[in-house]
């Protein structure tokens, strides 16, 4: 990038954020006495504002001559559109760096995101994996502690029969409807009577919760009735 | 049933975990012994369940002689 020079080319943006391609000394010398902070009267001259600059100009010294200023004030321009520090009379190459520090930035913030979505996805991808072996060991212990006959009801109609270990009753028990209110009692006509709402902690897979239904019905059946919600259906024919 | 190992089923988050003793081991009853009271202190009831399911128990005190618990959690009504 060159701001300076008879012809340089100074890319899409010149020292006052204007559009452009080609500038000469005089398009800057005139642009900075237009747009000067402190020189804006229109009665001061080019050459009061000239030589107060290289009177108070900071690289002034014996023997330097408005020349040499002039190509420093030139050269230092571009370092400050560059971005190469702090300089308030350089507000575009301050805002230049600003946004480089903030593109830096949200490039940082964009790859901190990504990462941690990718984290999520991978945490969540293991919860569901270890939610399959859970419910796989859950399914394979309820297979393993129910009769011949009510595993082969439970794969042929999603549901299998218990008999009450007090009251001998019947209760369906529905395999595929969750395990909240997914326990029927039955007539002696198998016709469904009440629905019972019970079950463990819902920590538990399905398959733990069905066994766990079962083994109450059979073995402490007294408890479950007490315990679950009951909602009669109709009456027993 | 004497010298055959002992299994106890405990429901839980993972689908079920096994814990496994000989009853002629003192030191692996006392295990299993401590963790059913734990169980039970949770809230878990135990059940003595034969293999195929159907016939069974509950139980009220450790057996360590038990061939196969299920340990349950606690019911709650919907």
């Amino acid at each position: 990038m060159v701001f300076a020079g008879t012809g340089a080319s100074i890319g899409d943006r010149n020292y006052y954020g204007q559009t452009g391609s080609t500038y000469n000394n005089d398009v800057i010398w005139r642009g900075w006495i237009t747009n000067s902070d402190c020189y804006t009267s229109t009665t001061t001259s080019t050459d009061q504002i000239w030589n107060n600059w290289c009177s108070t100009a900071t690289i002034a010294c014996t023997g330097t001559t408005t020349n040499t200023i002039w190509i420093r004030w030139c050269d230092q321009t571009e370092q400050n559109l560059i971005g190469g520090y702090q300089n308030y009379n350089n507000p575009l190459g301050n805002q230049l760096q600003a946004a480089a520090a903030m593109q830096a930035r949200s490039a940082d913030y964009q790859a901190q995101l990504q990462a941690a979505q990718e984290r999520r996805q991978a945490e969540e991808a293991e919860r569901n994996t270890a939610q399959q072996a859970a419910s796989k060991r859950a399914m394979e212990l309820l297979r393993e502690n129910l009769t011949e006959k009510q595993r082969k009801a439970l794969d042929k109609h999603g549901w299998f029969l218990v008999e009450g270990g007090r009251s001998k009753k019947t209760y369906r028990v529905y395999g595929d409807r969750g395990y909240a209110g997914n326990i029927f009692e039955l007539d002696d006509k198998r016709k469904e009577i009440a629905r019972y709402c019970v079950h463990a902690s819902y920590e538990i897979p399905l398959g733990d919760q069905l066994l766990a239904q079962a083994i109450y019905l059979t073995l402490d059946e007294e408890h479950l009735i007490k315990t679950a919600n009951r909602t009669p259906m109709r009456e027993a024919a | 049933m004497s010298g055959m190992q002992r299994i106890m089923e405990i429901m839980d988050p993972t689908g079920h975990t096994r814990h496994i003793w000989d009853p002629d081991n003192e030191a692996e009853v006392e295990a299993a012994e401590a963790l059913y009271d734990s169980l039970i202190e949770k809230g878990y009831r135990a059940f003595h369940v034969a293999k195929g399911g159907g016939e069974g128990n509950r139980m009220d005190n450790f057996d360590p002689a038990a061939s196969k618990m299920l340990l349950v959690p606690q019911l709650k009504g919907g």
